[in-house]
């Protein structure tokens, strides 16, 4: 072994170079102040290390970014620590540089001879964080998507140059493929090797002068190596800790994939870039932009340049008698300002009461929310289409049906649960909660006891159909149609039959019938069977009521003659399921002749809305565990 | 000049106090962990296409049946002379997170034998991988790549290939539909072994 290593050292003289790097003398002794920029190295290690395994299963594209950070997250093994491990050493780094920097400043290790060894330190660290600024991007998800739309926005917003620099940065004038494979390049490729030659160069300078004592020396003089290196590591060690705690506690987020027409009230960058994010909201920071001509550049380039500036003098202004205290002065200032102005955003989203704050929490749900429907999707049967994930959420009743919801049907039918977010009171029935999103009470067992038994309850908001709140004429006496018409007074006459203990059986019965038009439920066939008979001629256990089906015609689903055709009421045929949906939103009218107040949708909602409102009120929509099958949803299983 | 500290002697090493035995055995312990855990996980990541159970590329869909089939062409595309022709198989191709429905899976040859039995071969040379063409002047099939030659029954006619063209198994259901169990075999091996 001895003498094989004697033959390698004769050849390359390994020895030396290790004593070289090894035996570096510190005087006054290994300290724990001299740790921070080893900590560096292993941090940017660990990112090494990650960042070339992500490399091997990332694609960067518009339509397979997002994808294939899914497939590492979900898929691969190991892949979500991996990512997460990434995502957190990317932070410690910007942690642990800071601290580098107030070490050096305070330490006065930038003076001479040591100025050009300072000014690497700036420059890796601008490297740095252009590493975390393009990383952030290539998940391509909606939170990288809108805040690094932030970044180039306030980039192209630099007069002159601006508009160049940014579509040199997204490779044109929009984001798009381009805009990936051009942030992958820098971030995988460009500003690593750039970060290595200056790390080369940083460490090398260093050594040239060797470590800047702390004064006054404590103790006799120690080596690098075992003394320092055990510090270091030691050091190290709690860094990995952390980052591997952290990774495992809170996991790197994948939110939806980025979509440029869902808006996304959450954007913020990343923390660290928090404290720039908070001073540019400032309203006199704009004014003194305007000001100045110089726009959004004036918060974002010129200001945050000048205190670059000043830091970059340090050495300069450090020859000055007072210049030392004055740049440890000023580094605690700007630092306790970032600090400052990072705690008010941070309470601003997250604790604030105000309706900002609580907008946007609301954004992070929602995004959690889309996120993790998203992978659901991704993994259900039919798997992510050759157009990419986005399409998943598209096409996702579930998604887009409370979406349009919300739009076009909850300022009349109200959620309950939502009660004071609308400027009028409700003028029809609840028929969703909305959160939760599966959560439709509309065509359910409850929903058609309560109209059978308390028809004018069911329907007591129709009264706010009134001048008063600007209805016509025509509405306000359609509702006071419904209000006192034969259903209202069917329901008075014939509910407490119905609610009659010794009905119950009956009542569950003709319930179940009811319910099972629509294919939304699991029924039970006997009730069902029973229900279609007293459905047909009213005979309960216990007395009787005017039958259903004298005024309601009915054909159940699949069966060739129809059950029922009296030509008066509203029809049951598929009450409650799509098809009924779809025909009574396009033309309510025909449903309700005689007292309609209901708006026609039929040429208000596109065709997909439509389906996407229809399928995601009827339960047609993938739910992982159960099936697809329209027959399936609700839960309502009793 | 800046005054640089001379590295210490091999005297001043020997004098250096003993703890820092203990100090060298811990930093070389510490920093072991941290550089072996991260190489560790990292390694077992790589590792994933070795440990995946699931297959991350393959065939899928409806055009598939459980048993691995997919359905191909009717019998009678086939000349009874025994004449191959080629057809592509088309199924739902699941590529690790995208599903592309109807995509060009692979390509086999199928032609009758003389007892009016459907023949089906991988169109992939089994020497390595290149598509085999059939010439219909020789009336064999050879591979453009490294001339290796077989006959219309797939076996081979020179020495470069390891072995004959793949077989694949065939059914004919009712409606004289051909279905093809797709299977892809590992190329350069004497051995018939499926990928």
């Amino acid at each position: 072994m001895n003498s094989l290593l004697n033959w390698l050292d004769d050849r390359v003289g390994y020895r030396h170079l290790m004593r070289e790097a090894l035996d570096e003398p510190i005087p006054g002794g290994a300290r724990w102040r001299y740790v921070w920029g080893s900590t560096l190295v292993f941090a940017f290690f660990l990112q090494v290390v990650t960042g070339v395994m992500l490399w091997f299963s990332y694609s960067p594209s518009t339509r397979t970014a997002w994808e294939s950070v899914y497939f590492i997250q979900h898929e691969m093994t190991l892949g979500w620590l991996i990512r997460a491990v990434h995502h957190f050493a990317a932070q410690a780094m910007i942690v642990l540089l800071v601290l580098h920097l107030l070490q050096v400043v305070v330490d006065g290790a930038y003076r001479a001879p040591r100025e050009v060894n300072f000014w690497l330190g700036l420059v890796l660290m601008q490297i740095i964080m252009g590493l975390g600024l393009t990383g952030y991007l290539l998940p391509w998800d909606q939170k990288g998507y809108y805040a690094t739309q932030v970044a180039t926005e306030i980039m192209g917003a630099t007069p002159l140059v601006g508009p160049y620099v940014q579509k040199l940065a997204q490779g044109g004038a929009e984001y798009g493929h381009h805009t990936l494979t051009r942030f992958f390049a820098l971030h995988a490729g460009v500003l690593p090797a750039l970060l290595i030659a200056f790390l080369g160069l940083h460490i090398y300078v260093f050594r040239r002068h060797a470590i800047h004592v702390k004064l006054p020396k404590r103790r006799p003089d120690e080596t690098f190596w075992p003394d320092q290196v055990l510090k270091d590591s030691v050091a190290c060690l709690i860094v990995f800790a952390v980052v591997l705690a952290l990774a495992i506690w809170k996991g790197a987020e994948l939110t939806a994939p980025a979509n440029p027409a869902e808006q996304y009230e959450a954007a913020r960058p990343e923390w660290y870039y928090l404290f720039l994010f908070r001073f540019l909201k400032f309203e006199w920071v704009s004014q003194l932009g305007e000001a100045t001509g110089l726009g959004e550049a004036f918060g974002a380039v010129l200001i945050p340049g000048i205190l670059m500036g000043v830091l970059i003098l340090m050495p300069l202004i450090g020859r000055w008698k007072i210049g030392h205290r004055f740049n440890v002065a000023y580094l605690f200032v700007v630092m306790i300002g970032a600090m400052t102005l990072t705690g008010v955003a941070l309470y601003e989203d997250w604790w604030s009461p105000s309706p900002e704050g609580v907008a946007f929490r609301e954004a992070v749900e929602q995004a959690h929310i889309d996120g993790d429907r998203t992978v659901e999707l991704a993994q259900s049967p039919s798997g992510i289409p050759p157009a990419g994930a986005i399409e998943l959420l598209q096409n996702d009743p579930l998604t887009q049906g409370p979406k349009i919801f919300r739009v076009y049907c909850a300022d009349c039918h109200q959620p309950v649960a939502m009660a004071g977010e609308f400027r009028a009171p409700p003028q029809a029935p609840e028929l969703a909660a909305l959160d939760p999103r599966e959560e439709v009470s509309f065509g359910t067992r409850e929903w058609m006891r309560s109209i059978l038994t308390d028809f004018r309850g069911h329907m007591a908001a129709l009264k706010n159909i009134s001048a008063e709140h600007g209805a016509k004429a025509e509405r306000i006496e359609a509702a006071e149609g419904i209000l006192d018409g034969d259903m209202a007074y069917w329901s008075e006459e014939n509910g407490p039959i119905l609610a009659d203990e010794a009905n119950r059986e009956s009542f569950d019965a003709l319930i179940e019938f009811l319910v099972a038009q629509s294919g939304r439920f699991k029924t039970d066939a006997d009730l069902v069977a029973k229900g279609r008979q007293i459905y047909l001629d009213g005979q309960l256990a216990n007395g009787e009521i005017a039958a259903c089906a004298d005024c309601h015609n009915l054909h159940v689903l699949d069966e060739d003659e129809p059950l029922a055709e009296p030509d008066y009421g509203p029809t049951m045929t598929n009450y409650g399921g799509a098809d009924w949906l779809r025909s009574f939103l396009e033309a309510p009218e025909d449903h309700y002749t005689n007292n309609n107040a209901m708006p026609a949708f039929g040429n208000q909602l596109s065709e997909r809305e439509m389906e996407m409102l229809v399928r995601w009120m009827a339960g047609d929509y993938y739910q992982a565990g159960g099936d697809a099958a329209p027959g399936q949803a609700g839960s309502e299983a009793e | 000049m800046i005054e640089k500290p001379h590295a210490p002697d091999e005297q001043e090493i020997s004098e250096l106090p003993r703890r820092s035995f203990v100090a060298r055995g811990l930093a070389f312990v510490i920093g072991g962990i941290i550089t072996l855990c991260p190489i560790a996980v990292s390694v077992i990541y790589f590792l994933d296409p070795i440990q995946r159970k699931k297959k991350a590329v393959g065939m899928t869909g409806d055009a598939v049946d459980p048993e691995g089939f997919v359905r191909v062409a009717p019998k009678e595309a086939l000349a009874d002379d025994g004449t191959p022709r080629s057809f592509k198989v088309i199924a739902d191709l699941q590529d690790y997170w995208n599903k592309f429905p109807n995509a060009e899976i692979g390509s086999v040859y199928m032609r009758l034998d003389g007892n009016g039995e459907v023949q089906c071969f991988n169109a992939r040379c089994p020497h390595l991988g290149c598509t085999v063409k059939y010439n219909s002047n020789d009336a064999n099939y050879a591979c453009p790549c490294h001339d290796s030659a077989f006959s219309l029954d797939g076996e081979r006619t020179n020495e470069i290939p390891p072995r004959g063209m793949d077989s694949l198994e065939t059914r004919v259901d009712e409606d004289g539909m051909i279905w093809v169990k797709y299977l892809k075999f590992r190329a350069g091996i004497e051995e018939k072994k499926p990928v």
